[in-house]
């Protein structure tokens, strides 16, 4: 099994905006979700939203948005209004890398060198998990079922970039 | 290679090799031929090689003792250069074209063995003597140190590096089986029926275990072809059978490690890694390892020819192999009878069966009867022979008669594996018919069954390990399964449906050569002596007489060798107790422990954004924890120390610029940040300007310093914290802890965004002007904020100083930091400066009197300790309770001081002494000199310090081997007004 089977890809940088939200979640969530063009996932859940930006909920209360680095300015404007004084958002363009595994071999190969369960039927599409991944820490984002991203703090990125292509070298 | 069937012990047919093939290896230099499906070992009896090692003390020619991984003897070194592995079973290695295995611990050959002499003298280094022997001054070691070394040790080292890869993977199930016997494949029937994800991990080649050595009939198939049918129902739900996979430990929380070899020892990989680690967390475990038969103690047990009766069984039923023409076979069960009518039908010619029994019922023992000569009240006093047994004497009804044989195949009972079971915090309880430990109290997720479990008889085996592979699903969350499997009434049931236990060394026979322990040569006497020298408890004894230990840890020996020790203290052997059951259970190869973790990825480095821009600029690289930071940027053949006072003085005199991304950053923001920040920050915060930042430091709930840095304020709401960069995780969780735990109600996020922004310092006299060009405008002032544009990046402008001079640091977006950096560094240049690394940044701090996190804030220090006082706020922050206690008021607490050398050497980590003898007063805690003019400086941490001040100490550091003396001054050399920060 080669790359062929798990294509890995570093991605360009995107705009990535933190959401923290606290008191009364649900309604804050509906005037976000108007906000952002899509109901913010559940736990462990992420979604994709209007104009190719997508919701990754990160923490009970806490999720991120990704998207268009050129979109940035606007959204994030929009996203603090609809917060009020219900959360905060925090510009964390550039906090993290993302690395695409594409392919059939892509669970396989999150098991080398991590420790989350990625060969559970049940992490499909939509699924999202915060772990480690060859000693980083990494969140998972199942776009599709041939597709993850995963996202890593950019100075571990070129090491783990390194060990997933040396580990799909050895499927 | 097709048909080259000559090997002299092999049966005209049957076995589970392919007769149609033939492999050929190599062994000592000799070539040889066998079939795939051949282990070593049965290749090599297959040949008559019945001689294969030297025993580790005595250089005793060995055999063959078993057929499986508690093999003693038959050790080999495989392969050779990066892929040669030593202390190899021969019984454990399956053959492959171009194998080639040498014996070990002999010289100049196998045959005839140098080292054999010391058998003659054998009577005078009997266990221990080591002890009573090898001591005195360091004179009479060095002359005998590099015999003991060349005596010492079993096989030899590799000498090169690995040349193939090995891995690690991690894998999740419901179920995890270990062992693939009857046991083992009837709990992954049970549990995959139901629904489990199961993980069925086997060690040998081959599913089947007892199967291929006691063929039977199991739910109406041939036992093999039912073990297939498992397999395929295992992996058909979803599951996973893994062949030549050890589980080598059990671990907590239900971790088990499985090593996995995907080739043999010494073989290339035709793809991927030559072995892998598996971590295997699953909801429950089913232990169905099995048994391993014990050895019977009589005088010459360790001859070649002397084997394990099971062994000699599985020879003859797996391989075709013949182990002798003669046999005589001694046991304490109805294995006895089976072995001997195994043999017979692979047309070895059974001399007497003597079973140490006084009765012996059944279909077995009468079978035997009707052929063979029968013993009961019979045992085995001993083997005759020289390189290989050539007769045997026994005693049975009162008499004491000789035997010609070729092969003894015996059987003291068997013993249960439990090793994972207790490595999981399992107990045992000894069973007095089987003379065995069993497990119970299981204390983790896992459950035995089996032989493993002391259950005997295949019928009840098949019934256990469904039993067992069911309530595991069923706890696991399945519903039940269908019906257990079932072997045939009356089919060839071969299994031994008997338990027993042999007694020790028969009355009237030599403890001299009686082997407890093959593997480390350790006799009845042995064991004896050790009791007569005082050793009681039975960890004393494995260390004093190494019974136990080495590769084997004991597999055959532990509980032979606990008997005796519990009859010669005339105790029950759970009253003596059982040493520990350490992970792995076999030999796993330290390649295999490291995966790919080695060379430049033994630990994960962390890469700045301007990784490569240093780069190409010269960096000499630095590990900072896992980041990898420039130390200095040394001119060609420029020591570092130059290098640093070089850099150093450019940033005092003209303008530097360094890399400070590795910064602990967090953005705190929300309606209720500057009261969050009042917990954290033990300085004043909440009445910070939009604009500005103020130095701070954070307390441990004990008051200690956890670390320093800084707030800026950026908006009504909204403040950036810095922290160290070896304290950024650890702030991470304290302020999630404050947050979650101390402060739930507050309004407010802390968002870490030590990555959002890479940092660069621009320091120096001319930094103020270098700024101001490249933002076309004033910059900020000292411990001020502002946005800017450098290189058309947006970018936080803050006015802070780490190195005293005039200074600002650039935060850029991560992705950005490319083009500020080339901008600042071509402005830079344009004004007599450049970069600067870590060393000169070391040099500025201490000069300036700044602390630092791992040097000065050592986690035993309080705000007061390092002169810190005066920026504490009253009371409200997150450690000044803990800050109340007495202690912290002692006088006498180490406190920060500056450190003046006076004379000779003043090195970073010695000691402070008021007197040559005295007890140490402190230590340097940072060493530099000053930068623009001479003499050693630094930071110490000093009894008293502060109250000192004037005062000489002793420095001290025996281990360099360095010592001058240092005066007592106040920690700021540089600058103590802070002129040089204002405009």
């Amino acid at each position: 099994m080669t790359e062929a089977l798990a294509v890995i890809t570093p991605l360009a940088p995107a705009a990535l905006i933190a959401v923290d939200l606290w008191g009364e979640v649900a309604s804050v969530a509906g005037r976000l979700a108007n906000a952002v063009g899509g109901d913010l996932p559940d736990l462990g859940r992420s979604a994709s939203l209007a104009g190719g930006w997508r919701s990754i909920r990160v923490e009970p209360t806490a999720w991120w948005l990704t998207g268009p680095l050129d979109q940035l300015g606007a959204t994030l404007a929009a996203v603090e209004a609809a917060l009020g004084d219900d959360g905060v958002a925090v510009d964390l363009s550039g906090g993290f890398a993302v690395i695409a595994v594409a392919g059939p071999a892509w669970r396989t190969l999150l098991m080398f060198g991590g420790v989350f369960d990625a060969e559970d039927p049940g992490f499909g599409p939509g699924a999202t998990a915060g772990t480690l991944l060859h000693h980083a820490a990494v969140r998972y984002d199942v776009i599709d079922d041939a597709r993850v991203h995963i996202h890593v703090a950019p100075s571990f990125a070129d090491d783990l970039l390194h060990a997933l292509r040396d580990a799909a070298a050895g499927l | 290679m097709a048909g080259r069937m000559t090997a002299p012990f092999r049966s005209a047919s049957g076995g589970l090799v392919d007769r149609t093939q033939s492999i050929a290896f190599d062994f000592d230099g000799r070539r040889l031929d066998g079939h795939p499906g051949d282990t070593l070992a049965s290749a090599l009896l297959a040949n008559g090689v019945r001689l294969v090692g030297r025993s580790f003390k005595h250089h005793r020619p060995r055999g063959i003792l078993a057929a499986g991984v508690e093999e003693p003897n038959a050790l080999v070194g495989v392969g050779t250069g990066g892929r040669f592995e030593p202390n190899t079973r021969a019984t454990d290695l399956f053959l492959y074209e171009g194998l080639t295995a040498a014996s070990q611990n002999r010289w100049p050959s196998l045959a005839w063995d140098a080292g054999a002499a010391s058998q003659l003298i054998a009577p005078f280094i009997p266990a221990g003597f080591y002890y009573k022997t090898f001591f005195g001054g360091p004179k009479p070691w060095s002359v005998y140190e590099r015999f003991i070394r060349r005596a010492a040790g079993l096989g030899r080292p590799p000498s090169k590096a690995d040349v193939d890869a090995f891995d690690h993977r991690s894998a999740f199930c419901d179920v995890l089986v270990v062992g693939a016997g009857p046991a083992g494949l009837a709990a992954a029937r049970a549990a995959a029926e139901a629904g489990a994800r199961v993980i069925l991990a086997e060690q040998d080649g081959r599913l089947g275990g007892a199967l291929m050595r006691d063929p039977a009939e199991i739910d109406g198939r041939d036992g093999l072809r039912w073990a297939d049918v498992v397999a395929g129902l295992v992996r058909e739900r979803n599951g996973r059978v893994l062949t030549r996979t050890t589980a080598a430990g059990f671990h907590d929380h239900g971790l088990v490690s499985l090593a996995e070899r995907r080739v043999e020892a010494g073989q290339a990989p035709t793809t991927g890694p030559s072995q892998r680690i598996w971590h295997v967390r699953a909801r429950r475990v089913v232990l169905a390892q099995g048994a391993i038969e014990r050895p019977l103690l009589f005088p010459g047990n360790d001859k070649p020819g002397v084997m394990l009766a099971s062994a000699a069984r599985t020879y003859a039923a797996r391989w075709g192999v013949r182990c002798g023409a003669r046999a005589v076979v001694a046991g304490c069960d109805d294995g006895a009878y089976l072995t001997a009518l195994t043999l017979a039908e692979a047309g070895v010619e059974i001399a007497a069966v003597a079973d140490s029994r006084s009765a012996a019922n059944g279909a077995l023992a009468d079978a035997a009867r009707a052929r063979f000569a029968c013993h009961l009240d019979a045992v085995m006093m001993a083997a005759h022979g020289g390189r290989a047994v050539g007769g045997a004497t026994l005693r049975a009804g009162g008499r004491t008669f000789n035997l010609a044989c070729d092969l003894i195949a015996m059987s003291g009972g068997q013993t249960p594996v439990v090793h994972l079971h207790m490595q999981a915090g399992g107990g045992l309880a000894w069973d007095e018919t089987s003379g065995a430990f069993n497990p119970v109290a299981p204390r983790q997720n896992q459950e035995s069954c089996g032989a493993g479990a002391g259950v005997h008889g295949l019928a009840r085996v098949l019934e256990d390990g469904w039993r067992a592979g069911a309530r595991a699903a069923a706890l696991a969350g399945y519903p039940s399964p269908g019906e257990a499997p079932s072997t045939r009434s009356g089919s060839r049931q071969l299994a031994p449906t008997s338990a027993g236990a042999a007694g020790g060394l028969p009355e009237g026979a030599s403890a001299r050569t009686a082997f407890i322990d093959f593997q480390n040569d350790v006799t009845a006497a042995d064991v004896d002596l050790a009791w007569r020298e005082g050793y009681r408890s039975v960890e004393h004894l494995k260390r004093y007489t190494t019974l136990g230990m080495a590769s084997d840890q004991g597999k055959t020996s532990n509980l032979a060798g606990l008997v005796r020790m519990a009859g010669a203290l005339g105790k029950s052997p759970p009253e003596v107790g059982l040493t520990t059951f350490r992970p792995p259970y076999t030999p796993v190869t330290f390649g295999a422990l490291a995966g790919r973790r080695v060379g430049e990825h033994v630990a994960p480095n962390r890469r700045l954004a301007l990784e490569v821009a240093h780069g190409e600029i010269g960096a000499a690289w630095q590990p900072s924890g896992y980041w990898r930071r420039p130390r200095s940027y040394p001119k060609t053949g420029e020591a570092p120390a130059a290098a640093a006072l070089r850099e150093a003085r450019m940033a005092r005199t003209a303008v530097g610029l360094t890399d400070i991304s590795t910064l602990g950053k967090f953005e705190i923001a929300g309606p209720d940040a500057a009261a969050f920040l009042e917990l954290i920050c033990a300085t004043g915060v909440a009445r910070l300007a939009a604009g500005r930042g103020r130095y701070t430091i954070m307390l441990r709930e004990d008051g200690i310093v956890a670390d320093d840095g800084t707030v800026w304020r950026l908006g009504q709401q909204r403040y950036l914290m810095t922290s160290s960069t070896g304290g950024a995780d650890t702030m991470a969780t304290h302020l999630s802890y404050v947050r979650r735990v101390l402060a739930p109600r507050l309004r407010v996020s802390a968002v870490a965004v030590q990555e959002r922004w890479a940092g660069i310092a621009v320091a120096g006299p001319r930094a103020r002007g270098l700024i101001a060009d490249l933002v076309g405008g004033p910059p900020p002032a000292h411990m001020a904020v502002a946005p800017a544009r450098i290189a058309g990046q947006d970018i936080l402008l803050l006015g802070a100083s780490y190195s005293g001079e005039r200074a600002f640091e650039a935060y850029v977006p991560w992705f950005a930091a490319g083009p500020v950096w080339d901008a600042l560094a071509r402005a830079a240049a344009a004004r007599g400066g450049g970069p600067y690394g870590l060393d000169a940044m070391d040099l500025l701090r201490i000069e300036k009197g700044h602390i630092v996190t791992g040097a000065e804030i050592d986690g035993r220090l309080s705000p007061h300790d390092l002169g810190l006082t005066k920026v504490l706020r009253r009371r409200g922050y997150v450690g000044w309770a803990g800050l109340q206690r007495p202690d912290f008021q002692r006088p006498d607490r180490l406190r920060l001081v500056g450190l003046e050398a006076v004379e000779g050497a003043l090195p970073d980590g010695a000691m402070l002494l008021a007197a040559d003898g005295a007890a140490p007063d402190g230590h340097v805690s940072s060493a530099g000199r000053r930068v623009l003019g001479e003499g050693a400086i630094g930071l110490g941490l000093v009894k008293g310090g502060p109250d000192r001040l004037g005062e000489t100490l002793i420095v001290s550091s025996p281990t360099r081997g360095l010592r001058g003396r240092a005066r007592l001054v106040a920690p700021v050399f540089y600058d103590p007004e802070g002129t040089l920060y204002r405009d």
